[in-house]
């Protein structure tokens, strides 16, 4: 039977390997992991950083956080309270958790909003909240991420660049009710509950919240 | 069974870029493929010895694939021992001419550089009048690219004192490669072979900041044997492709996980065990603000069957309270359950999410307690869930859940299985329909929501369309990848084809969002990618196999893939490779994350096997 009806069928070698140019040969390639010998070993992970809509820069080597680790998870998330989306990585080896706080520079603007849903779910998941500063829209779907065997905050920060108000926001419910409010300020939180055009803000960095 | 897992698990494979072995060459070295899954293993409990045996190969065993293409499916003799050749030419150029070669180049050890170089070589090297500068933010990359009207001619001298040049800005180099991207031996020379080459160099500049440097090169060899490649010049010659210097003013995170207590969390970690005890993935884990207070808190089910529950004290520091919170460890039942399944789901709208851990539901009492109403929900998992999706499907305000699933039975999956041609031997994914108090019931045949049998790693809501209905791609380890339309009715239909969003390959996480900001959200799926894997396919095409089967191996190693499409209607194109995200290695899960605040979602992508020793080569 041929490997490719059998992924643990055995192949011969069709030539000499030298072991001391690490080269090395097994007839099944989950033999490896009985040699110890590496498979897809020590890949960094990678940060593709959205270079305003027009491709992507490839900054994983100034990230801090494009560690060899063998990962698995990565949950996004505000975990230090400040506002801003920090990063939270699972891995087989190399330490299963650790923990990447945000240090872009604070001069581009964001706001976070916490839905609270009525006739919806009460997290709001399934909303989509559309954002319009300066002539163009920012568009963010709610639903919990789940790259791979880990799952996200229902947590919606939402980044507008260099502006100072927002004009206008729409939110549009699961039940598929739609509101919209104008003129907001940024670097705030927004409490808005399903069917109420009033809200309840408080600093986007908890440090700032006097009530803290 | 092999000795190495004599005290584990049976072992499951999964997706493994080593299809191109298989198939292309059925053989040369394997350090750079790719094949997969290790298992859960119970670390240090010699009890679970329960191996079973595997079944004698059989036609029946294929699952739902033609026998007939798989079996005329392996390559030619003739070109499988071509590309044999080849890849040990590759594993002696980057041994014996690649290293050294770089290092004479940093450490300034001219004499050492040109002695790989002939005396006659013809070099050529960037004018700088073909640059891109691109600002953004703090991060500045300036690209040079290789105009052919004035590219600089010069000597073996000059050729290493441009690439001294080049790195010149780098003041601290912490890493530094030089590697083939793919190479031929010439058709009228045997003797003469043609590579591309990759040098990337990473450190820090002057001033202490991120910096790096990364070409490309044509670069032509000479030489009749491996004896040669040690013992003389061999580089006939070498032309600039591109360069790309990439800055920024600093570091963009900055670890924390000592400082917050999370080096500390009760979690097996594979470079801290035996080789034997290693597994492909140890936990699962979800994240929420479970008490109300602000903080995020953390929710851990491993495969060992410890559930966790840290707690964030103000995002400053972490501590385990799941014994204090009593829940119930699957230890004891892991032939039965298997699972290591984490999802917070506030099921009763009481802003308290509530909690899967391990095969439970846990109803969370105010942030205070967790109370066990597995039995009244409804809810059975099956063996080994590979984690879950929550949404609130129909539209009725009650969140549901869509659990996914890799194998079919209550038992690990040990029958046999094919490299190619689409698999549909996996479990069926359930959906859950949340039917109000605290029940739930499975609707995945009513709703068609299962999404065939592809062995389903990870998948993720997303709007396909306008009617606020949420749709679900489903990422495969095996095979195509689904993409389900919800009609809106309580019913979902296959849309993949008719979309263009299958991407047979081996998926191992998905994320969606709208990286463009048109209204049409993205699909970032997780693949393979291995240069091995494409230096290889670049000897082959569709002639060499049966229809079909070539597609599957290009997918094997292409690496990550990006779907975007410009409106609803229209049909997805694949510009991964466009965009350059597609290069990230074996990956798992990635992430759709606005980390500078710009407004354009950036990606994270996590990657990486099975480390063993760092001492070692790998690709």
């Amino acid at each position: 039977m041929s490997q490719p009806l059998d992924r643990e069928a055995l192949t011969v070698k069709l030539g000499e390997v030298n072991e001391e140019a690490g080269e090395f040969w097994v007839e099944n390639p989950f033999e490896i992991l009985e040699i110890e010998g590496n498979l897809s070993a020590y890949e960094p992970n990678c940060v593709y950083l959205n270079h305003g809509g027009n491709g992507f820069l490839d900054v994983s080597f100034a990230s801090n956080a494009n560690i060899t680790a063998d990962s698995r998870q990565v949950i996004p998330g505000d975990f230090n309270g400040d506002g801003v989306p920090d990063l939270l990585v699972g891995s087989a080896g190399g330490g299963p958790l650790r923990l990447f706080l945000n240090e872009f520079p604070r001069n581009l603007k964001r706001i976070r909003v916490d839905l609270v849903g009525v006739q919806s779910n009460r997290a709001g998941i399934g909303s989509r909240v559309i954002v319009e500063v300066g002539g163009r829209r920012i568009i963010r779907d709610v639903f919990p991420a789940n790259g791979f065997s880990g799952q996200g905050p229902v947590e919606l920060i939402i980044g507008v660049g260099d502006v100072q108000r927002i004009d206008r926001m729409s939110i549009r419910w699961p039940t598929g009710q739609v509101q919209v409010f104008e003129d907001l300020p940024v670097e705030m939180r927004f409490a808005i509950r399903e069917g109420e055009s009033s809200y309840l803000t408080q600093p986007l960095d908890r440090r700032d919240d006097p009530s803290n | 069974m092999t000795p190495g897992f004599e005290t584990s698990k049976p072992i499951r494979r999964s997706a493994a870029s080593f299809l191109i072995v298989c198939l292309v060459s059925g053989a040369m070295s394997c350090e750079k493929s790719s094949p997969s899954s290790a298992n859960p293993t119970e670390p240090f409990d010699e009890s679970n010895s329960d191996v079973a045996s595997r079944p004698e190969p059989s036609a029946g065993a294929a699952g739902g694939v033609n026998l007939d293409m798989i079996q005329n499916a392996e390559l030619n003799l003739e070109k499988q021992k071509y590309i044999w050749d080849l890849e040990h030419l590759v594993f002696e150029l980057e041994t014996f001419f690649c290293k050294p070669f770089l290092e004479a180049v940093v450490e300034g050890d001219l004499e050492k550089a040109e002695s790989f170089l002939k005396k006659q070589i013809v070099a050529q090297t960037l004018s700088k009048t073909d640059v891109q500068l691109i600002r953004y933010g703090q991060f500045t990359e300036i690209r040079l690219g290789a105009d052919q009207e004035s590219v600089i001619q010069t000597d073996g001298s000059g050729l290493i004192k441009e690439l001294q040049l080049g790195l010149s800005p780098i003041k601290e180099i912490t890493k530094k490669r030089l590697r083939i991207l793919h190479i031929a031996r010439d058709p009228e020379d045997d003797s003469f072979y043609r590579t591309q080459c990759l040098l990337a160099v990473q450190g820090l500049d002057g001033k202490g900041a991120p910096i790096e440097v990364v070409s490309t090169h044509a670069i032509d060899f000479r030489f009749e044997d491996d004896a040669t490649i040690r013992t003389s010049p061999i580089v006939e010659r070498w032309a600039y492709e591109n360069e790309s210097l990439r800055k920024s003013q600093r570091a963009l995170m900055r670890e924390v996980t000592k400082e917050v207590g999370l080096d500390e969390a009760p979690l097996y970690d594979n470079w801290e065990l035996p080789a034997k005890y290693r597994a492909q993935y140890r936990f699962q884990l979800a994240v929420e603000d479970f008490d109300r207070d602000g903080d995020l808190d953390i929710a851990i089910a491993t495969t060992e069957g410890q559930p966790l529950l840290l707690e964030s004290d103000g995002g400053s520091f972490f501590i385990n309270i799941g014994p204090r919170m009593g829940f119930t460890s699957w230890k004891n039942d892991w032939v039965r359950t298997g699972t290591s399944l984490v999802t917070w789901i506030d099921y009763d709208n009481d802003s308290y999410p509530d909690l899967i851990l391990g095969d439970k539901l846990y109803h969370n009492e105010g942030g205070v307690r967790f109370v066990d109403v597995t039995e009244r929900s409804g809810l059975r998992f099956r063996f080994e869930p590979m984690g879950s999706a929550v949404a609130d499907y129909d539209g009725d305000g009650l969140l549901d859940l869509y659990v996914l699933y890799q194998v079919p039975e209550d038992k690990p999956d040990i029958s046999i299985k094919p490299w190619v041609g689409g698999s549909q031997d996996g479990g069926a994914n359930e959906l859950w329909r949340n039917e109000g108090n605290g029940v739930f019931r499975n609707v995945t045949d009513e709703s068609n929501a299962s999404g065939g049998l592809g062995q389903t790693f990870a998948a993720s809501w997303l709007f396909l369309d306008d009617d606020h209905f949420p749709d679900l791609y489903i990422a495969n380890d095996f095979g195509q990848n689904t993409l389900l339309r919800n009609r809106g009715d309580g019913r979902f239909e296959d849309v993949t084809d008719e979309t263009g969003t299958g991407d047979f390959s081996t998926s191992m996480g998905v994320a969606t969002g709208d990286l463009d900001n048109d209204g049409n959200p993205e699909i970032y799926v997780a693949n393979m990618y291995s240069k091995m894997g494409r230096r290889i396919i670049a000897h082959v095409g569709a002639d060499d196999y049966p229809e079909g089967i070539y597609e599957q191996i290009v997918g094997s190693c292409a690496g990550n893939r990006l779907y975007s499409r410009p409106s609803a209607q229209s049909q997805f194109h694949e510009n991964s490779e466009e965009l350059h995200v597609n290069g990230v290695g074996w990956a798992y899960a990635p992430a759709m994350v606005d980390l500078d605040g710009d407004g354009w979602l950036d990606l994270y992508a996590t990657t990486g096997f099975m480390s063993f020793s760092p001492h070692k080569p790998d690709g």
